[in-house]
């Protein structure tokens, strides 16, 4: 009952729609969720929350109304997403395309069988067990593919935490540690530093409190939380702390507003849970090659079926002859190629630390031409660290990599030594302890996000900065708050003997500079004079142009006889010196981007694929970082800097000049669809600030809009939406919280952009070998339906029996047709754009045409050839044969006369068709193995391409023609699969056509290299 | 049948006039025509009339190839040097048939792009088609080269290929180990069921016994075959250099058959309740069944133990097929060859049951056959002889 009650909360205008189809109601349900979400408690009086939620500030709630709200609401967590139940997903595995298709084949070769079985002339079980053998492949396959999700769904699951979460809660004026899951609307819960936000709650009481937000709207800045409405936004105001946030320090009290799915959290989620999964590429691209073969096959099969009617066969024998080749047609091996194929590459991207949920997606990847980045956490390290230093009247940049490979800066100066000293002072962030073996920018640190950053700074280039601070007793400390804008500290010196007191002090780069009288440069204290206060303003606006948040750091030494030993410092009278101090300089901070982000977007430019930034945090930081890793590019302008630079108003400016934009949610807002695919469509360099899950939602459609495959990456809850709606979402594994692991289609393990990139290359290497597989796999589709056209027509000795087609198709030609898999690419893949999905298909009209009517035709000519030859050498010459097959069939014939005079019984003729089976599916296999050499590449000579360089063909190759010999000469054969023990001679009847494909397809690929953009380049290219 | 016995005797005996080796047979090709007279021209021209109907029209070829129940009764006996011209319509068909796919898938996809371009235009359409008719006017006209190469390459695989074939011998006999037994009157479904009174149900059995056992007479086999020395096998081998045919057969006088020759009982004892059944053992060339001396011989029995077949009498006496006319040679070289017959008589058949007989070949070197085929070394018929 709860849960419908829940469910029911999603729907904005409410009851009355329950006639409207179940799908109208969902997207109506997903309009709503897309423009943003209204609650009002943040505005509301204190006095009025009381009222609305029948709490007190002061007591909470009662245990007894608590429990009755619980009753009501249900527990404060997330309900999982509706998982999809696990019959659904292995029957999903059972329905897709090519699965149809061999359903309805299977169904077919029922009835024929049935017809046959009923006409009561059942010469043989063929039909039926090629019935069950297409149904054993889909249900094999089937459970492969399940196999294959189930084991990586299991990775993810394997990421959940499990610990419960505790909430300090005051219920009935008592307060008590309760789980979380048992809060209630009312509730009056205490959260301080290092706590999770523990349901969505209106603050009424804070103290210093900073609640980390980057989550649930990807800001990397700590946000303060206050008890006064700041902003009519819930999102954007600093009164309320969301659940699944966390409480960075400071405390704080506050009435629970919303839980569980309610809250804002929880609505996101069910956003995510409600946005339908695209079909992705490769399975349109599936379904467009089922449509091909299925139309191919009917056509064939109903021109047969005329032909058959027009040569005067019964009815139901040209319906049985249609339903053959309809089945013939079908390639039975190609589902089970596909899932190898695409299984291999998951596997390949898994060494790779990129787990792929979802097979199909691995191809996806390929075909991406949009990614949509989140920053934080994805492009950036998510921790803020010293970025730039301004002292000595210049700025220096500090080693931003992770590993601190980078270059460091001259730290020669003795401004550099006083500068470091007040950074490590005055800081109140700790190192947790026991860290000691760690590298310092992974240490755990206590305190607020740029106190750390200048502690790990300080640890690593002064080192040990504890024992350091310890050698400076500090005496006193005003800790930083809105008002001053500064903090402050004095310590004692470490000289025992000089008795000054020195006072260190940072804060906001004006604040500090008003106390200033005197400036440090080189050691030198100078006056602060005009010129040093224009350069210091220009530093601090590069500095902060560049996205990066800016502290001024300045210093005093107190005078021994003002502030003698055991002067009584008071923080709150602040009854000490506080102006005139010397400037020491600046340090500017900022998440930093990973180090291997901008060669990746580099080469993501270089594949074709635009890298749009999608981001919660602000435009000027998200600029900064686009601009640092290369989303916009060195020396493209916004429209706003062209504006600046000609001095034009922004109005008219040539919107098409300026290369890069950047957008704000707050411009997203109004924005119309079709402006945002304008935009999109003008600006090649984008970069979204600021933006709402639903936001984010709204630019990946718009970008599906244009025609792109869209790949999102992401690693907060607010990304999940968006990971549902892309073409492939992409979670980050380390970082990542659950709900955007589940929403997404492949999780990277090492959270690391640049594996992207390699997912890239393997779904394009993938994409490209799967064209060469399933054209090598539909080769021989017509050596084997050919057999059963000239039985029909020429009435022949049937040359080829169903059941050797499964062998073929099942059996011999799956390992080359997946070794083909672990083909090299043929060309620099990353140089080249991603394919249209529109024009370039996986199976296009050259594939089909050059497989079937060229290739698969000298094939059979080698399949009739061999055929003939063993016929004629065993007395049936090729004339004889045709017209043969009514007295040949005929089961009561003992002594038909061949070509020489002697006379064979039923069974004779038996074995010497099976004998021809035997010798058509040997030549099949030859041809193959040249049609499995020449599709190794697809444009380069298979010479250039290097004959043994995949050693897993040349395996293949290796095992086909055991297995060939296997079933030919394994005893007892004949009477099991109808295989029989040829002649070796006729091994060698179907080489010269083998040879034939090998030359003739290198003079196609030599003509496709010399002329591109030919006739013969437009048919015979695939 | 006639101009196919005119042509390939007329071949054959200029070869024998001539003494040609068989590497010289290639040379040979032109002679025929020369010998085959002013019949034998207006034969050959109303071949070609029919060539010529073919290759104009294909469907009327699908329909002969059809109607006919083998292209034999048309062309002849099919021989190698016949091959490479036959081969050649063989190929045609399955051109045809190849045309058809290309067609059909060009023409669907013709099908889809023109239905496009409808919808995008009217005026599209003309510009479009008209593309579409030069670029498939091209493509068919690569696939007219393109399978013409392929139908080079077959024939002349094909032609390598009958080159190896020996017109005398097959090359291999891999299938006819165990030689088939088979059985005169075949009856319905080697079912024969009949009751003596009713002259109809057996008159067929009688007549097709009649016309089978016509080239056995004794007159026309002291005609054209010879009296052999029963009892061991009667060898032509060929020289090194001749080939020795035609080879001559050994008589098989319908007479030894006695009371199931049909000469004295004309309803071969149907009309008496007493059927005969002849059996003979299936052709295959160079088998010589038995050793030592020894005939292979049949022997037939009920397949059920608790049936009894009651009396039977073979003619000859011996159930044996005499050692004398094997080894066969084939029909293009031992063309009178007659084929040794075994006669059972089934004397007191109980009236009105079901008796399945199951009649063996006996010989010391016969492999038995193998286990699924039923009629290797082997036949089973079933006999029924009812009052009414």
């Amino acid at each position: 009952m709860t849960q419908k009650d829940n469910y029911d909360m999603f729907e904005m205008d409410g009851d009355g729609k329950g006639k409207k189809s179940k799908k109208e109601k969902k997207k109506e349900r997903l309009e709503g969720m897309k423009k943003e979400m209204d609650i009002d408690d943040h505005e509301i009086t204190i006095e009025e929350l009381e009222m609305r939620y029948d709490t007190s500030i002061k007591k909470g709630l009662t245990s007894s109304f608590a429990s009755q709200v619980l009753e009501r609401d249900g527990p404060n967590a997330l309900r999982p997403p509706k998982g999809t139940p696990e019959y659904v997903k292995f029957a999903r595995q059972l329905a897709g395309g090519l699965q149809c298709l061999m359903w309805v084949a299977a169904s077919i070769c029922f009835i024929a069988f049935g017809i046959e079985l009923a006409r009561g002339n059942l010469a043989s079980f063929d039909n039926l067990y090629l019935a069950i053998t297409l149904i054993s492949v889909v249900v094999v396959t089937g459970c492969f593919g399940y196999y294959q999700e189930f084991k990586s769904t299991n990775i993810i699951a394997s990421f959940k935490n499990l610990v419960p979460q505790q909430a300090l809660v005051i219920r009935d004026g008592q307060k008590n540690q309760i789980n979380a899951v048992d809060l209630v609307v009312g509730d009056l819960v205490e959260i301080k530093g290092g706590d999770g936000v523990p349901a969505d709650i209106r603050i009424i009481f804070a103290q210093g409190c900073k609640v980390d937000n980057s989550s649930l709207t990807g800001e990397s800045e700590p946000q303060s939380k206050t008890p006064e409405c700041t902003h009519e936004n819930p999102l954007e105001t600093r009164n309320i702390a969301f659940f699944s946030t966390t409480c960075l320090e400071g405390v704080a009290n506050g009435i629970v507003i919303n839980t569980g799915d309610r809250t804002i959290i929880g609505r996101i989620a069910s956003l995510a849970s409600g946005v339908g999964n695209e079909k992705t590429p490769i399975a349109i691209e599936i379904e467009h090659f089922v449509d091909i073969i299925a139309s191919l096959a009917i056509a064939f099969g109903f021109t047969f079926f005329v032909v058959a009617m027009f040569i005067g066969y019964e009815f139901l024998e040209a319906m049985i002859f249609f339903m053959a080749i309809v089945v013939a047609y079908v390639p039975e091996g190609l589902l089970a190629t596909v899932t190898v194929c695409l299984s291999l590459t998951a596997k390949r991207l898994a060494r790779k630390n990129c787990v792929v949920k979802n097979l199909e997606a691995v191809e996806t990847l390929g075909s991406t031409s949009v990614i949509c980045s989140d920053k934080t956490g994805t492009l950036t390290q998510n921790r803020m660290t010293v970025a730039h230093l301004w002292f000595d009247n210049h700025v220096h940049a500090a080693d931003t990599t992770e590993d601190q490979s980078g270059q460091s800066f001259d730290q020669s100066s003795e401004t550099w030594r006083a500068l470091a000293r007040i950074a490590g002072l005055c800081n109140r962030a700790v190192f947790r302890p026991d860290q000691e073996g760690l590298p310092v920018p992974r240490r755990l640190v206590v305190g607020d996000a740029s106190e750390t950053a200048l502690l790990k700074f300080t640890e690593l280039t002064i080192g040990n900065i504890m024992v350091y601070r310890d050698r400076f007793n500090k005496v006193v400390e005003v800790p930083f708050n809105s008002t001053n804008k500064f903090q402050l500290s004095v310590h004692e010196l470490e000289d025992p003997m000089d008795l000054r007191y020195l006072l260190v002090m940072k804060g906001a780069p004006e604040r500090i500079l008003e106390r200033c009288s005197t400036i440090l440069i080189k050691g030198q204290e100078l006056p602060m004079d005009e010129h040093f206060k224009e350069s210091f303003q220009t530093a601090q606006m590069d500095l902060g142009g560049l996205g990066e948040r800016v502290l001024g750091f300045c210093y005093v030494y107190l005078n021994e006889k003002e502030f003698p030993r055991g002067y009584n410092f008071d923080s709150d009278e602040m009854n000490f010196t506080t102006s005139d101090l010397c400037f020491a300089g600046l340090i500017s901070m900022i998440d930093p981007p990973r180090a291997t982000v901008p060669d990746a977007v580099m080469k993501c430019r270089t594949a074709g694929i635009r890298v749009v930034m999608v981001t919660g945090d602000h435009p000027i930081t998200a600029r900064a970082i686009a601009a640092n890793v290369g989303i916009i590019s060195e020396g493209s302008e916004t429209v706003e800097d062209i504006a600046i630079r000609k001095r034009i108003p922004v109005e008219q400016v040539n919107k098409s000049d300026a290369r890069a934009c950047v957008i704000n949610g707050g411009q997203l807002k109004d924005m119309s669809s079709e402006d945002l695919d304008e935009a999109l469509r003008s600006h090649p360099e984008m970069v979204f600030a600021r933006t709402s899950p639903q936001q984010k939602l709204i630019i990946v459609e718009s970008c599906q809009r244009l025609g792109s495959i869209v790949a999102v990456t992401g690693d907060g809850v607010n990304d999940s939406p968006a990971l549902k709606k892309a073409d492939i979402g992409i979670a980050m594994g380390i970082a990542g919280s659950d709900a955007a692991k589940n929403a997404a289609d492949m999780i990277l393990l090492d959270d690391n952009f640049a594996s992207i990139v390699t997912g890239v290359e393997q779904g394009r290497l993938i994409f490209d070998n799967l064209k060469k597989s399933i054209a090598y796999t539909l080769t021989k589709n017509i050596p084997e339906l050919t057999p059963y056209l000239i039985y029909i027509t020429v009435s022949v000795p049937l040359p080829l029996g169903c059941i050797t087609i499964l062998f073929i198709e099942l059996a011999t030609d799956i390992y080359p047709s997946v070794s083909l898999a672990y083909e090299k690419a043929e060309s620099d893949i990353m140089n080249l754009k991603p394919r249209n999905p529109r024009r370039d298909r996986l199976v296009n009209e050259a594939l089909a045409a050059y497989s079937y009517f060229q290739i698969g035709a000298i094939q059979s000519f080698a399949g009739f050839t061999d055929y003939f030859s063993a016929m004629a050498q065993e007395g049936w010459y090729p004339l004889m044969c045709v017209g043969l097959r009514a007295h040949w069939e005929n089961v009561h014939l003992q002594d038909m006369q061949d070509s020489y005079g002697q006379e064979w019984t039923f069974g004779q003729r038996l074995y010497q068709q099976y004998t021809c089976y035997t010798v058509f599916f040997v030549s099949i296999e030859i041809c193959q193995i040249s049609d499995v050499l020449i599709r190794k590449t697809r444009r380069l000579s298979v010479f250039q391409q290097g004959f043994f360089r995949n050693k897993v063909l040349v395996s293949a190759i290796v095992f086909q023609l055991l297995l060939g010999n296997l079933l030919c000469y394994c005893p007892g054969m004949p009477n099991i699969f109808n295989f029989m023990p040829i002649r070796v001679q006729w091994w060698f009847v179907p080489v010269p056509y083998g040879i034939l494909i090998f030359v003739y397809d290198e003079i196609r690929k030599l003509g496709v290299r010399r002329n591109p953009g030919s006739w013969w380049d437009k048919e015979l290219y695939y | 049948m006639t101009d196919s016995v005119c042509s390939v005797d007329a071949l054959r005996n200029s070869g024998v006039a001539a003494g040609q080796s068989r590497s010289d047979r290639l040379g040979r090709r032109s002679t025929p025509c020369i010998r085959l007279g002013a019949s034998g021209l207006a034969l050959e021209s109303q071949k070609l009339l029919q060539k010529g109907l073919i290759t104009v029209l294909p469907p009327s070829l699908e329909k002969i190839i059809v109607t006919s129940p083998s292209l034999v009764s048309l062309w002849g006996e099919p021989s190698p040097r016949h091959e490479l011209v036959l081969s050649f319509y063989l190929f045609y068909l399955y051109l045809c048939v190849f045309i058809e796919l290309v067609l059909s898938f060009y023409l669907f996809y013709l099908y889809l792009c023109v239905s496009i371009g409808l919808i995008l235009s009217f005026c599209l359409v003309f510009d479009l088609y008209l593309y579409l008719c030069v670029s498939i006017g091209l493509i068919l006209s690569f696939y007219l080269v393109f399978y013409l190469f392929l139908a080079g390459m077959f024939v002349f695989t094909m032609y390598v290929m009958l080159l190896t074939l020996d017109d005398f011998t097959p090359t291999n006999q891999d299938r006819l180990v165990t030689p088939g037994l088979m059985i005169r009157p075949r009856g319905e479904l080697l079912e024969l069921r009949f009751s003596p009174e009713n002259t109809e149900t057996w008159d067929a059995h009688a007549q097709s016994l009649d016309t089978f056992l016509e080239p056995y007479n004794d007159i026309y086999q002291a005609q054209t075959n010879d009296d052999c020395v029963p009892d061991q096998f009667f060898v032509q081998e060929d020289s090194a250099e001749v080939r020795n045919h035609p080879k001559r057969s050994c008589q098989f006088n319908r007479t030894v058959l006695e009371e199931c020759s049909g000469l004295q009982d004309r309803s071969y004892g149907y009309q008496s309740g007493q059927p005969c059944v002849l059996i003979k053992l299936n052709r295959v060339i160079g088998m010589l069944p038995g050793k030592e001396g020894l005939s292979p011989y049949v022997t037939c029995a009920s397949k059920k133990e608790d049936v009894n077949l009651g009396q039977l009498a073979y003619f000859p006496s011996n159930a044996a097929f005499n050692l004398m006319y094997y080894p066969y040679y084939g029909k293009r070289a031992q063309v009178n060859y007659t084929q040794p017959l075994v006669a059972v008589k089934f004397m007191n058949l109980t009236m009105n049951q079901d008796v399945a007989v199951e009649c063996v070949v006996v010989s010391n070197n016969i492999a038995p056959g193998a286990e699924r085929d039923k009629f290797a070394g082997r036949v089973s018929f079933k006999l029924r002889v009812s009052d009414q």
